[in-house]
């Protein structure tokens, strides 16, 4: 019996591990852990002013805070039934693209890419990355910043934002600002073409990249929104899609309660949400590879072009983990074109910007995407504008189950090298290079502790309570 | 050169994005130095020893937590907290409200949208989330939800040159500009029912503004944004107990008050980010016991 542990998994958001066990050259167990702590964010919200929890709910993730801040936003104003001025809903589209190009890069740059470009064992980080190709490096730091300076400008700062009350935004954006930041906005589109060609380069000419991992047939979801199904990332229908591509069904977001539940798993304090009517194996995949399945283009040039480039690689619906890594490269392209868009809109700098909001009772929920997937945020608010109840559903609990059981299809094919000391560490990166691939957000996931679950040839295995 | 430790426990990683928005500063820094285990950033698997500074991000909540800080600071010369959740509990101190067991309870068995039935039983999780100064001695606090950058890079920077660094002792309102007549509204106002004037004093106008009790440094960056000051940097150096100070601060608007609100609310305004080390939750720990 061979037992191997990877712990701490490195270059994901938060901590977890891995434990593998192999008998005569056969899997025996895998088991895929996150060691952060639960937070009880939705039972700390219980009792505080709504207005208020955009601001709360947003540290529950230093990375993709600002879908917490607008999803949380977006389901108070749902349940008070306000819309926003429309220059607020610009402001903070704004916001968000903003958000997908500093997350987006960050990931790219600091935790996946390093993987792929022929770096040694002991150094795949940023840093080597940075000596080996200076150009590829600094312009993923000047794109970083860039989304930096747009999260700013609209949201008040940086890592955590303040601006974002039911009615609208507490913050304008001025018009020197918006200039200067047009122009560098412009510069930065280029930079990421570079960037992106790069990383396009890697897949297309190394079919190594994608050749040690099987795929995956799960159900997909994400947003679309329009008549013809098209990605956005603020606003929206869910929609879902098979593992061979037919739609399941399309629903108002609102009401997601009826086709969304979440299981409690003995073993495990991750909640993981299901598609209702296949039961707790209707199981979703959310994030950039689900996205770019789901909705039928990117409304961008220069993205969809990419986009486009994507598709050859990995035609629709792509079953392929790897697929996740390099859709996040049109969909970077798409964040700063979306930023570009609203920057030219004659209406970003108004300063109508907000209109005043009376408190009362209501229930309301929403979605976002956020740079890892479908986000949800869900309200009960009392007469007096408390919070009463609330739920809030983060990419990661969907992927979660999806995570172990590709290690669990991938360690099996590899079971041997585990045992062979020779070979363990590279058997080891592949189990690394999968859970990078989804960006898993462990503290995102809000009341997960300890994913212990073990799959077997079944998709997920779940005793179904209630 | 020194030898640098960077690491997230019960937190949400923002710290350590805040230490990313450093771009060219940080590469330097790790250019001059050895960055010799940050797990979000490169693959050391072990907590090497010998560390000179250890940047922790995060609070403790299980057991597992519990014992890397210990080991860190067995390793290591200087132990700094970096961010609200490691120096004062942070915002998932206000679970802390409800002891540990019935939160499980609550949280999974007796939620909506959630299946009942099953609560997990495995956890070795803590009843509270705590700063790390409940477990282990820090040698600097670097205060913020999230820090901000320019305390950051100073702290390194002057440690790093074998100085000690020094922190100012001011209140948040010396970095906000907006003008104080010391007339107060008569009534306590929410940020989304009125728009305030942009110019005056939010707490002053009735804007649940925690500016007067929270260590300034920040530049004020929420309320020149528009909205309050949430207390994210503590309370000022001198200070114990930042709600305390807030109600000190508040002078008439103590009066209006809401009797709706509930603990629940105070606490939430009061001590958003330091309620894991209040006397109020020391009061509420003695009573539980």
């Amino acid at each position: 019996m061979t037992k191997v542990e990877i712990d701490p998994l490195t270059r994901i958001e938060g901590m977890g591990k891995i434990k593998v066990e192999v008998e005569n050259n056969e899997l025996k167990d895998l088991k895929f852990q996150i060691t952060v702590a639960p937070r009880f964010f939705e039972y700390l919200l219980t009792g505080k002013r709504a207005e208020e929890a955009p601001r709360l709910t947003q540290r529950i993730c230093g990375i993709c805070y600002v879908s917490h801040h607008l999803a949380s936003v977006k389901a108070i104003e749902n349940a008070w039934g306000v819309t926003p001025t429309e220059t607020a809903i610009k402001l903070r589209r704004l916001m968000n693209a903003g958000g997908y190009v500093t997350s987006h890069s960050l990931h790219s740059a600091f935790l996946a890419v390093p993987d792929l470009i022929g770096l040694p064992e002991d150094g795949r980080n940023f840093i080597a990355l940075m000596g080996k190709y200076p150009e590829i490096g600094k312009a993923a730091l000047k794109i970083h910043a860039y989304g930096n300076k747009v999260v700013e400008a609209s949201g008040g700062r940086i890592v955590q934002v303040v601006t974002s009350v039911p009615g609208g935004q507490t913050l304008a954006l001025k018009e020197e600002r918006r200039r200067e930041l047009l122009e560098e906005g412009k510069e930065v589109l280029e930079l990421m073409k570079v960037y992106a060609d790069f990383v396009f380069d890697v897949y297309e000419k190394d079919s190594l990249v994608c050749s040690q991992f099987p795929d995956l047939e799960t159900n997909f979801m994400g947003l679309v929104n329009g008549p013809d199904d098209h990605y956005d990332v603020y606003d929206g229908k869910g929609r879902i899609i098979s593992g061979t591509g037919k739609e399941v069904v399309k629903f108002d977001t609102n009401y997601y309660y009826n086709y969304i539940q979440e299981a409690v798993w003995e073993h495990s304090s991750t909640k993981v949400p299901y598609y209702k009517p296949e039961g707790v194996n209707g199981n979703l995949r959310v994030g950039p590879l689900a996205r770019l399945n789901v909705a039928s283009k990117l409304p961008w040039p220069v993205a969809h072009e990419y986009e486009e480039r994507y598709l050859k690689l990995f035609p629709r619906p792509c079953l392929q983990v790897q697929g996740f890594n390099l859709a996040r490269i049109p969909e970077l392209i798409a964040g700063q074109e979306e930023v570009l868009q609203m920057l030219e809109d004659p209406q970003i700098t108004s300063t109508d910007i907000r209109k005043p909001v009376k408190s009362r009772g209501g229930e309301g929920a929403s979605f976002i995407e956020a740079p890892r997937g479908v986000l949800t945020h869900h309200y009960v608010i009392d007469d007096n504008g408390l919070i009463r109840y609330a739920n809030i559903m983060a990419p990661t609990t969907y992927n979660h189950p999806l995570i172990q059981h590709d290690l669990y299809a991938n360690a099996k094919i590899y079971a041997s090298e585990f045992a062979d000391k020779k070979k363990r560490a590279e058997a080891c990166w592949r189990l690394e290079k999968i859970v990078r691939a989804y960006d898993p957000c462990t503290s995102c996931s809000v009341h997960m502790v300890d994913f212990d679950l073990k799959v077997d040839g079944k998709m997920v295995e779940v005793r179904e309570v209630s | 050169m020194a030898r640098i430790l960077l690491i997230g426990l019960a937190g949400d990683s923002g710290c350590q994005v805040a230490a990313v928005g450093l771009h060219e500063t940080l590469v330097e820094v790790l250019a001059a130095n050895e960055l010799i285990y940050a797990p979000t950033l490169i693959d050391a698997k072990e907590i090497p020893d010998k560390i000179d500074v250890a940047i922790v991000e995060g609070g403790i909540r299980n057991t597992h937590e519990e014992e890397i800080i210990k080991e860190i600071r067995e390793k290591s010369g200087v132990v700094i907290a970096l961010g609200a959740c490691a120096a004062f509990g942070g915002i998932p101190g206000l679970a802390n409200l409800k002891p540990g067991p019935e939160l499980m309870n609550t949280i999974y068995n007796n939620w909506r949208g959630t299946d009942k039935g099953t609560i997990p039983t495995h956890l070795v999780s803590l009843d509270e989330q705590h700063p790390i100064k409940d477990f282990v001695k820090v040698d600097f606090i670097i205060p913020g939800c999230p820090p901000e950058v320019t305390d950051i890079a100073y702290t390194l920077t002057t440690l790093l040159s074998g100085e000690i660094p020094k922190y100012n002792s001011t209140q948040v309102c010396d970095d906000c500009p907006k003008e104080r007549l010391g007339v107060y509204e008569p009534e306590l106002k929410r940020i989304h029912e009125e728009i305030p004037d942009p110019d005056r004093c939010l707490l002053e106008q009735g804007f649940f503004c925690m500016g007067p009790a929270t260590m300034g440094g920040c530049g004020a960056p929420c309320p020149t944004s528009g909205n309050t000051c949430e207390g994210c940097r503590g309370a000022c150096l001198d200070v114990t107990d930042q709600g305390m100070a807030m109600i000190d601060a508040m002078t008439g608007l103590l009066n209006q008050l809401k009797d709706e609100f509930s603990v629940e609310t105070y606490v939430g305004q009061l001590y958003r980010f330091t309620y894991a080390e209040s006397i109020l939750s020391e009061i509420a720990r003695r009573r539980n016991k």
